[in-house]
């Protein structure tokens, strides 16, 4: 079931995504596509994968905007991802000494927080270009998940005592059931999973008014020309730090969601920050187009159907040990045969051909 | 007593960091790529050298020529046959794709050899050369002299014979260099497979010092990049005061400042990317 969602799922966007087609066909398969992800819960018994499919598109939609709106090659997102989930778990849980706030006020809050921590940042790693600011960004990534361990901060004594756990459990409140008559829904099945959808659609929301915004032009000059985008009047530095911030809040958003959902945070730090997650937004837009509307939608679709469809054929246990190896491959053969994602056919005439992905193949060889 | 015995750990650290990162300041300087495969590589020569120890008995600075000859095959088949098809390619791409390849190899790595931790041992490796009341583990002597000698065969080789001229002709400009008879293919294929063979002897002489599992490497790709800023892009000597630098970084942090050593590493190169940029000993204006 999960599989003919993805399948409709991406068929619909594709179609929303031409840019050729008429108006109101494009607007028609984007509300059939929402419809459908609103009805996905009631018609299939798990939505896990949807779930993680939607998180994803949320994070993935945050990297777009710096990485392909704004053309800085940010590698360091899973800070922000990890860092959101913590925090909104400090807000959250109801271990002593935490705040025990609801989601509603704990997982905004913790966008808010990491979105102003993202922005200290910026201003130091965005006065980096081209590689230094990969790596920088890289460093940021690997520096975080040791920043909220450090004893001196966040440590029984630190600034902020054990706000991160500092050894003690720290946990998201359970995801309350909600109670419709006398049917009670699954909350994994529905709550969480239109919390996901929320998340996900916060991030085409933001990014599609981005495209429309006198914003939104200054980033792509500054990822076309940055001394051009300066001297036509586009404040670049103020520009590239506000996009890095809303690339970060849309990041710690989709990571506060699956943080809920993960409930334990003493033990996930490290699926959290994995190189996994690091490297999956990135290839989410890269499969469908970098620094386009409807590239994070078509990506995520394509990259966990993908994985639906694998699991389906072979032993979850026999995909599980190949999923990291299967993934780095997929990573490698994007890179290669598809860098413009398939956005590229969906806004050109070009058909879908073996020369195609050939030609992409020699496009840039030395 | 304590404060020498750290020096001269982190000095002989620092030797080993210099290699590491004058495998990654060649590719990066030549090429003009990151490679994030480094850390691949060095695991996959200290995996090498640990199963030819322990399942035919090689002793590890035996096995040293064959591990880099080994990785210097593996290096150049891939820059020759696939990262030269993304040279003209935006920074993301050739980012990606290496990080694709260093995150393929590791979780092969941990598919076929598990997660467990591992360790090449010689008969000597717990034997140390006392000095006063110093400790000097012959493993450790022997890496830090063989990361000296690798050094300064690094730099006679670029600077004396011809293939080292057409490598840095390359460098300088890669246009003129094509015109002038170099095969540009060939030298990044070459150069690339140089970068790894001096990953692969890093990651041999590691292998006898510390025990290692696949998830262990990922922090070299960071710390590598770190010693190339520091010390300057393209310079021989700077990556090895760059090295040294972090060795004594990695050990004293450890012990004195902070026991999350990446932070502080990660400072450190913040401040020097935006107050020096080029470096201690790199050239202003080298690319």
């Amino acid at each position: 079931m999960n599989l003919a969602i993805f399948v409709v799922g991406l068929a619909l966007a594709i179609v929303a995504a031409r840019p050729r087609a008429p108006a109101s066909q494009r607007r028609l398969a984007t509300a059939a596509l929402f419809g459908v992800m609103l009805a996905a819960p009631f018609v299939s018994s798990s939505t896990s994968i949807l779930f993680d499919a939607l998180t994803a598109m949320c994070i993935a939609y945050g990297w777009n905007i710096i990485g392909g709106f704004t053309g800085y090659a940010a590698f360091g997102n899973v800070a922000y991802l990890g860092l959101g989930a913590f925090v909104a778990a400090g807000f959250m849980s109801r271990q002593p000494g935490h705040l025990a706030w609801p989601w509603f006020v704990g997982i905004p809050l913790a966008v808010v927080v990491t979105a102003l921590v993202a922005g200290a940042i910026g201003m130091v790693v965005l006065r980096l270009r081209g590689h230094y600011f990969s790596i920088a960004t890289l460093g940021v990534g690997v520096a975080m998940p040791q920043v909220i361990t450090a004893d001196f901060a966040f440590g029984p004594h630190g600034l902020i005592p054990n706000f991160f756990g500092g050894g003690l459990p720290l946990n998201f409140p359970l995801a309350p059931e909600v109670q419709i008559g006398d049917r009670s829904l699954d909350a994994d099945r529905f709550f969480l999973y239109f919390l996901g959808l929320f998340s996900a659609l916060i991030g085409w929301g933001v990014t599609r008014s981005l495209a429309q915004r006198k914003f939104g032009y200054g980033l792509i000059a500054i990822r076309e020309n940055e001394e051009a985008a300066e001297v036509m009047g586009v404040d670049t530095t103020v520009s590239k730090v506000l996009a890095y911030m809303l690339s970060a809040a849309l990041a710690a958003l989709g990571g506060a969601v699956v943080g809920y959902k993960l409930t334990n945070m003493t033990n996930e730090a490290d699926a959290l920050f994995s190189t996994t997650n690091n490297l999956q937004m990135i290839v989410i837009c890269l499969i469908g187009g970098v620094g386009t509307l409807w590239g994070p939608w078509i990506g995520a679709f394509v990259l966990f159907g993908l994985q639906e469809a694998l699991r389906t054929v072979s032993s979850s246990a026999e995909f599980l040990a190949w999923q990291g190896v299967i993934f780095s491959l997929l990573v490698v053969l994007v890179v290669l045969f598809l860098p413009r994602g398939v956005m590229a056919f969906v806004t050109s005439r070009t058909r879908l051909t073996w020369r195609v992905f050939a030609r992409s193949l020699v496009a840039n060889r030395v | 007593m304590d404060f020498a015995q750290h020096l001269l750990n982190g000095l002989l650290q620092g030797c080993i960091l210099a290699l590491i990162g004058l495998g990654f300041s060649l590719v990066w300087g030549i090429l003009n790529i990151i490679n994030l495969a480094h850390a691949a590589f060095i695991m996959l020569a200290a995996y090498l050298t640990y199963f030819l120890w322990a399942l035919i008995g090689v002793d590890p600075f035996i096995s040293l020529p064959l591990t880099m000859i080994t990785l210097f095959g593996i290096g150049y088949v891939m820059q020759r046959y696939v990262i030269n098809l993304v040279m003209g390619a935006s920074i993301l791409t050739t980012f990606l794709l290496t990080f694709g390849f260093e995150s393929l190899i590791v979780n092969l790595a941990l598919r076929f050899f598990s997660a467990d931790t591992r360790q090449a041992r010689p008969a000597y490796a717990n034997a140390s050369l006392t000095v006063g009341p110093l400790y000097l583990p012959y493993t450790q002597l022997g890496a830090v002299l063989v990361a000296l000698l690798l050094t300064m065969l690094l730099y006679v080789f670029l600077d004396r014979t011809r293939t080292g001229s057409s490598i840095r002709a390359v460098g300088q400009d890669r246009v003129a260099a094509r015109l002038m008879g170099i095969d540009i293919a060939r030298t990044y294929a070459l150069t690339f497979g140089l970068g790894a063979a001096l990953a692969a002897a890093s990651g041999t002489l590691l292998s006898t010092t510390s025990g290692f599992a696949p998830n262990g490497f990922a922090a070299f790709n960071v710390l590598a990049f770190s010693v190339v800023v520091l010390g300057g892009l393209g310079s021989i000597p700077g990556a090895l005061l760059g090295g040294l630098v972090f060795g004594l970084v990695y050990e004293f942090s450890g012990t004195y400042v902070l026991p999350q050593r990446d932070v502080v590493i990660f400072a450190i190169l913040i401040l020097v990317l935006v107050f020096r940029p080029a470096g201690l000993l790199g050239r202003e204006g080298y690319r």
